[in-house]
């Protein structure tokens, strides 16, 4: 048996935390005990649901909104009623699009992906690309969200479509961003007036006038979410894999464990693939 | 009933919820409040310490052993479904677990080598995480120095490097955090009220050494613990697999974590 560890780790400062206006705020650390004073650490930490390698549910906004991010989604489970066979040494099968820096998967691209993986009923899907690596994550900051490769909505679609089909319950991808990065950045980091520097995100005030000039949380863009395409036929929607590329098979057993956060929408997750 | 390769398996959740109406486990000035705030909220996200909840110490937590493996470095193999042996030690509120407890323990099971040790008092059964009022810490069973040195020899001549407890502390910190802290009436806040950043601008190196003697022991050994499991009781076999899940913090020293017990037939 080896076990493969898929987790984006947690530090502060780092780029998924840095990258969107209210979406993914910064990770904060604040060491109350040290070691010099203390002889010990303790540490407050200032997380988000989408920190790390995450995992979402439809009601993502739980406990505070049960108004799911899609109208009419297949589940809407919190992640403190998710039973745990759906979460622990449970199917899934690895959909292969090999895809550059920046590339947006298309549906014949998912097609193929789909028709050449070993895809049973029931399994958990991830989609591998290859751009989730620690080394890259480590070293491009918030490049590696600016520069990731994602999927287009009709590609997602297809994907969704496919997975209510067949039954299934996760989405997990090594893309930094589901959404292209044109679409999740419109006119923050990226579109026809994207802001610089760079505003931080909220409760920077350029985060604050952003969500007056939307009318609430949205990422902006004319175009359909590709991620909203998903969430609406899945248990949870799961981003920022790492080291997919180190899993050998075509189906692996997973291992998926968020925090177990009483009637929470969303919380960073551990993600081990075990591969017999 | 779940399967894995045709065998049916039981999975138990042991983890303390993380609720954002209230936590049982902030008592001490060295607890951070546990909190979510919604969107649109200053705060928006998820504020919590490294040991809320149910959580995850390593070695590395102290300053003597800080050269040790970080969060990040623990291979998936540590913690993830390693065997581990339940070792049924009963005990009432307040009670110690004692030298002769740890002694009886091991005379009925010896653990293999290599699994980790899943200490069993019946505490995390009880619901007192559920009740108000500071209970659920100030009156859990804990480890008696002398119980502490003989587990951790115990586990070290097992090869064993991860101790699993349902109690809310591992040691019992009454040389001077429980009296003086709980002599403050009403009761202070936990980490960040006034009370208690003063109280831990004042807590020093030596009087953490005093407090959490039975916790250096654990580090010394090089044992990584895990505190505060809650429903042990359903789990009927003595052999289990256990998957600790804590947050992948780079160079952290604790977490809080996820717990799940695996019982094969």
């Amino acid at each position: 048996m080896r076990l493969i560890d898929l987790t984006m780790p947690i530090w502060p400062g780092a780029g998924y935390g840095e990258i969107l206006p209210f979406t993914n705020t910064p990770v904060q650390f604040f060491e109350y005990m040290d070691y010099e004073r203390n002889g010990t650490r303790m540490t407050r930490m200032k997380l988000d649901g989408e920190s790390g390698s995450p995992f979402m549910t439809p009601p993502q906004h739980a406990p505070f909104s049960m108004t799911p991010l899609q109208p009419n989604p297949r589940y809407m489970w919190t992640l403190s009623e998710i039973p745990l066979e759906r979460l622990v040494l449970h199917d899934a099968t690895v959909v292969d699009v090999s895809a550059e820096e920046g590339h947006e998967i298309t549906p014949e691209e998912m097609e193929q992906a789909i028709a050449g993986s070993e895809y049973h009923r029931g399994d958990h899907v991830l989609l591998r690309t290859g751009w989730g690596t620690l080394e890259r994550a480590y070293d491009l900051g918030i490049d590696y969200y600016k520069r990731t490769p994602s999927i287009r909505y009709d590609a997602a679609l297809l994907l969704a479509g496919t997975m209510e089909r067949m039954d299934s319950g996760l989405f997990m991808t090594d893309c930094g961003l589901v959404n292209p990065p044109r679409v999740q950045g419109h006119n923050w980091f990226r579109g026809d007036s994207p802001l610089r520097p760079l505003p931080k995100p909220w409760p920077s005030m350029e985060a604050r006038e952003r969500a007056m000039d939307l009318g609430g949380p949205r990422h902006g863009s004319p175009e359909p979410s590709s991620y909203g395409a998903l969430i609406r036929k899945v248990i949870a929607g799961c981003k920022c894999l790492v080291n997919c590329h180190q899993i050998a098979r075509k189906r692996v057993k997973m291992i998926v464990l968020p925090l177990l956060i009483k009637k929470g929408g969303a919380s960073p997750c551990r993600f081990i693939a075990v591969e017999d | 009933m779940p399967e894995c390769e045709g065998i049916p398996v039981s999975y138990f959740e042991l983890t303390l919820p993380l609720d954002h109406e209230w936590m049982p486990d902030e008592v001490f000035p060295i607890a951070a409040r546990f909190y979510l705030a919604p969107r649109g909220h200053p705060d928006k996200g998820i504020v919590l310490g490294s040991e809320t909840g149910t959580c995850v110490t390593l070695p590395a937590a102290f300053r003597e052993f800080r050269g040790t493996r970080r969060l990040h470095e623990v291979p998936a193999e540590k913690l993830f479904l390693r065997p581990t042996v339940v070792l049924d030690i009963p005990k009432n509120a307040r009670e110690e677990i004692t030298e002769e407890d740890v002694r009886a323990a091991f005379d009925q099971q010896d653990p293999n080598p290599g699994e980790a040790v899943l200490i069993r008092t019946g505490w995390g059964d009880r619901e007192r995480h559920k009740q108000p009022g500071g209970g659920y810490i100030l009156e859990t069973p804990h480890f008696s120095l002398g119980a502490a040195e003989l587990l951790a020899s115990r586990m070290r001549e097992k090869d064993s490097d991860l101790l699993l407890a349902d109690v809310s502390v591992i040691g019992w910190p009454g040389k001077h955090m429980i009296p003086e802290w709980c002599s403050l009436l009403p009761r202070p806040g936990p980490w960040p009220s006034p009370e208690a950043q003063m109280y831990l601008h004042l807590y020093s190196g030596e009087k953490v050494k005093e407090d959490f003697a039975v916790e250096l022991v654990f580090a010394r050994a090089g044992i990584m613990t895990v505190k505060r499991l809650i429903h042990c009781g359903a789990i009927a076999v003595k052999g289990i697999k256990i998957i600790v899940s804590p947050l992948h913090i780079v160079r952290g020293v604790s977490s809080t974590c996820r717990v799940i017990a695996i019982e094969e037939p």
